[in-house]
């Protein structure tokens, strides 16, 4: 059983407010910019699996702030070494949403290494991230949010997707506007004005 | 005052607020002052790459972040420095221990100290090293100042200069 990409972010779309939001490269950030454009959202363009480590710094460095990091299986197991800091750690203000479609979507769509035999929650709390939990349906899918978003504790949450329908959404926006964006939203600059 | 206890001054007082690492030799000091420090947290990290997100990104969002890693590692990070690092202009400042030059006779190290200036050169990436008297010199926070304008990050090369003699 699984939930099709699009409703998985769409889920997770309605429940974010203020939260700072960190996404992995390619699809994360592509799927996420189309169901949540806003300034306080910071996306990577690379390098693919360090924005567990990237949400990790943002989470230390605004600990009145929830922090979300969304990413990918691929990105997840190529970044595993950073589960470890954040287990150290125990940021109770991140959150980490692996969005699990079992390929390589932007790399070709092999599968990914180990594909369906990795169990995420199990590899997750073996490092000590207690809060772990897996999401394989839309109702599931809403109650977990809800619970990793509201608990001030550290979270994981596995997200068992489909591949992408259709082309991808890229955003135009440069890098250093990327960085600028995110640094205003925070410092609580209006850039409409 | 020992060096640990010295550099960690000069990275509070440069109103650092995150930092992490992974210790070698010569920064096991440092990152055990840092770990104490009150000012600050310090992250460890299991990988240089890891060491270098965490900073990136406490630096994205606007504060003061210092990454120390052996210059081994420091090139293991090329990727991540290209990619996030210069290409989204984040001034963080690495202090690297740069092993293997002169009197650092560990073989193992030798090879590194003839790709790592050139690697940061290659990626434009301001190195200085640090001297013995780094703190009076307020050279912590001139790196800041330096990766700040230039929206760049900026490395600080530990020798056996700035540790004395005998390590």
């Amino acid at each position: 059983m699984m939930i099709e990409r699009e409703q998985a972010f769409n889920a997770l779309a309605e429940q974010i407010t203020d939260e700072l939001v960190v996404t992995g490269i390619a699809s994360q950030m592509a799927s996420w910019y189309k169901a949540k454009h806003r300034p306080e959202n910071l996306y990577l363009r690379g390098p693919m699996g360090l924005s567990l480590a990237v949400g990790l710094g943002v989470a230390l460095a605004h600990p009145e702030r929830k922090v979300v990091v969304i990413e990918g299986d691929g990105s997840v197991l190529m970044g595993l070494t950073s589960l470890v800091a954040v287990a150290h750690c125990q940021p109770k203000n991140l959150m980490i949403v692996c969005m699990d479609n079992g390929i390589y979507e932007e790399g070709g769509k092999g599968a990914t290494v180990n594909a369906g035999r990795t169990d995420f929650v199990k590899t997750v709390q073996g490092v000590g991230i207690m809060l772990a939990r897996t999401a394989s349906d839309l109702s599931g899918l809403r109650e977990a949010i809800k619970e990793c978003l509201t608990k001030a504790e550290c979270s994981f949450l596995h997200v068992r997707i489909g591949p992408r329908v259709g082309p991808i959404h890229p955003t135009k926006l440069r890098s250093f506007e990327m960085k600028y964006q995110f640094l205003n939203a925070l410092k609580g600059i209006n850039q409409s004005k | 005052m020992n060096v640990g206890q010295r550099m960690t001054d000069a990275i509070e007082k440069a109103n650092v607020k995150v930092a992490s690492g992974v210790p070698d030799n010569w920064l096991a000091p440092i990152i055990e002052s840092l770990t104490a420090a009150k000012s600050l947290i310090y992250a460890p990290a299991a990988r240089e790459e890891d060491a270098l997100g965490i900073c990136l990104g406490a630096a994205l969002s606007g504060v003061r972040a210092v990454c120390l890693m052996q210059n081994a590692g420091a090139l293991n990070t090329g990727g991540t420095l290209a990619t996030l690092g210069v290409s989204y202009g984040v001034p963080i400042v690495l202090i690297v221990a740069d092993r293997g030059h002169l009197g650092d006779v560990t073989i193992a190290h030798f090879e590194k100290a003839r790709a790592f200036r050139p690697f940061l050169d290659a990626l434009r990436i301001p190195h200085y090293e640090l001297t013995p008297d780094f703190d009076e010199r307020d050279q912590l926070n001139q790196a800041f100042q330096m990766a700040e304008l230039g929206q760049k990050p900026v490395a600080l090369l530990v020798t056996r200069s700035v540790l004395g003699v005998g390590r």
